[in-house]
């Protein structure tokens, strides 16, 4: 092969990531998103920007598919095995047993009921990592590709207000952004590593307040009002404990770059 | 209409409660008395794998906290607001357990995965007189939050490098179950205490 042919390769086709050591090597496609400052939607003194280095995400959410993989090669997180601790009583409630998803159409669907305590684990065995919340929120801001969706927020909204198929769409069925990520609006929520950050209102009182969602208070201080979706995001992820498992929430792992 | 809006809006409301936290219902004399709920040792935080290493620099997984009673808090130590009372918190609760100050372990974990290292921990450790039966680790990012999920402790790092963060002392029982949890800075050191003495005569 030609050395321009290999730079051609290197340069266009998304980044793979081989697991190591493992009996089934599991691709998946990761896709480098640029540094860049993110503003939190919730701001307070100390925290008005977080510098997001570059990274790599993975392309689409996890599907039911690569998860019966991870089942199948780590049996504590099978059905029937899992810890209640880990993850609560809904965990993977929408397959038909332990080791069948049952109906096709969800096998390329993002795999729901699952807890972050499980999307940890899932991302740590193919050798990566959960995206920060900032990283998660910084890559969802990256522009659609095409002409389809004029406005992201307005998309986000729209989907916010739609009731969602007991089977999900496939992944890739939405939109793909200018760091060739899919569905970063309008498929599923997903769980980020920080989820439990604190969200603290700006004139907090020694210490910690807690910005009361959808009491009225802490509005104030975000940096687009007009990014409601944001909010729901914020809203959802501060009302979760790490063993929840929902039936819109799923996850996409992140990696380090390799220096 | 829509289960997943019903769900998120349920989620949102039940954001917005509070916990009451039960001793702010008692009265700071002895007969404050909590009522344990049976422990589920299936709710172990004991099965999880995550390594950390002490101030000692001694490697360790939280199951090696097996045995005895466990009062744990998160901090990090260039913390000069809550943190240095959240000690003190937990150094009352020490005091307040009287002759069987020593049945049990005090724990402290950082947030500070970058800064609080094994010889800055242990420096803290000696700068605010905790003897042996207190325990400080570090441990890696990954670890550090995933305690913090199962102590329901929020926190977030700052620009500054500072953290803001959730004050809380929580008790596990002897085999890793989060048994009990005081939410605020200055609670009367008596109703842990009292928490203490019923896992250690159970």
């Amino acid at each position: 092969m030609n050395k321009l042919l290999l730079n051609m390769i290197l340069m266009f086709f998304p980044v793979i990531i081989l697991s190591q050591g493992r009996a089934i090597a599991q691709k998946v496609e990761m896709r480098r998103v640029s540094s860049g400052v993110y503003e939190p939607f919730f701001k307070n003194e100390n925290l008005k920007k977080i510098q997001v280095d570059a990274f790599l995400l993975g392309e689409t959410a996890v599907t039911n598919a690569d998860y019966l993989a991870f089942v199948k090669a780590n049996p504590e997180w099978r059905r029937s095995n899992v810890s209640s601790l880990l993850a609560d009583k809904n965990y993977l409630k929408h397959w038909e047993s332990d080791l069948k998803i049952g109906n096709d159409e969800l096998y390329n669907a993002p795999v729901v009921y699952v807890s972050w305590f499980a999307a940890r684990a899932y991302c740590e065995w193919q050798g990566g990592r959960l995206p920060t919340t900032a990283e998660w929120e910084f890559a969802a801001e990256g522009a659609p590709l095409g002409e389809q969706i004029e406005n992201l927020t307005k998309f986000a909204m729209k989907w916010n207000a739609e009731p969602r198929p007991d089977i999900l769409p496939a992944v890739k069925s939405t939109y793909q952004n200018e760091y060739g990520l899919y569905d970063m609006n309008g498929l599923i929520w997903e769980w980020t590593f920080d989820f439990n950050n604190i969200v603290q209102s700006a004139k907090g009182k020694n210490g910690v307040t807690r910005v009361e969602f959808t009491c009225g208070a802490g509005a104030l201080d975000v940096s687009n009002p007009d990014d409601y979706p944001a909010y729901l995001r914020y809203g959802l992820r501060s009302s979760l404990k790490g063993n929840y498992c929902i039936s819109t929430l799923g996850f996409r792992c992140a990696a380090h770059l390799k220096k | 209409m829509k289960k997943s809006s019903i769900l998120l809006l349920s989620l949102l409301v039940l954001g917005c409660t509070r916990i009451e936290s039960p001793n702010s219902l008692l009265s700071r004399k002895k007969e404050a008395v909590v009522q344990l709920a049976p422990a589920d040792t299936s709710n172990s935080i004991y099965q999880t794998s995550d390594h950390f290493v002490t101030e000692n620099k001694e490697q360790m997984i939280l199951k090696d906290l097996r045995g005895k009673p466990v009062v744990v808090s998160m901090i990090f130590t260039s913390c000069a607001g809550a943190c240095p009372r959240l000690v003190a918190d937990m150094k009352n609760i020490e005091k307040a357990m009287r002759k069987d100050k020593d049945e049990v372990t005090y724990l402290l974990v950082s947030f500070d995965t970058e800064r609080d290292s094994a010889a800055v921990l242990k420096a803290y450790a000696k700068g605010y007189e905790l003897d042996n039966h207190w325990i400080l680790l570090h441990g890696s990012k990954a670890a550090v939050r995933s305690l913090s999920v199962l102590l329901n402790v929020s926190y977030t790092k700052e620009s500054n490098g500072f953290f803001t963060h959730e004050n809380k002392v929580s008790v596990l029982d002897q085999n890793g179950v989060l048994r009990f949890q005081q939410e605020g800075l200055g609670q009367n050191p008596e109703v842990i205490a009292d928490v203490l003495h019923q896992l250690l005569d159970s």
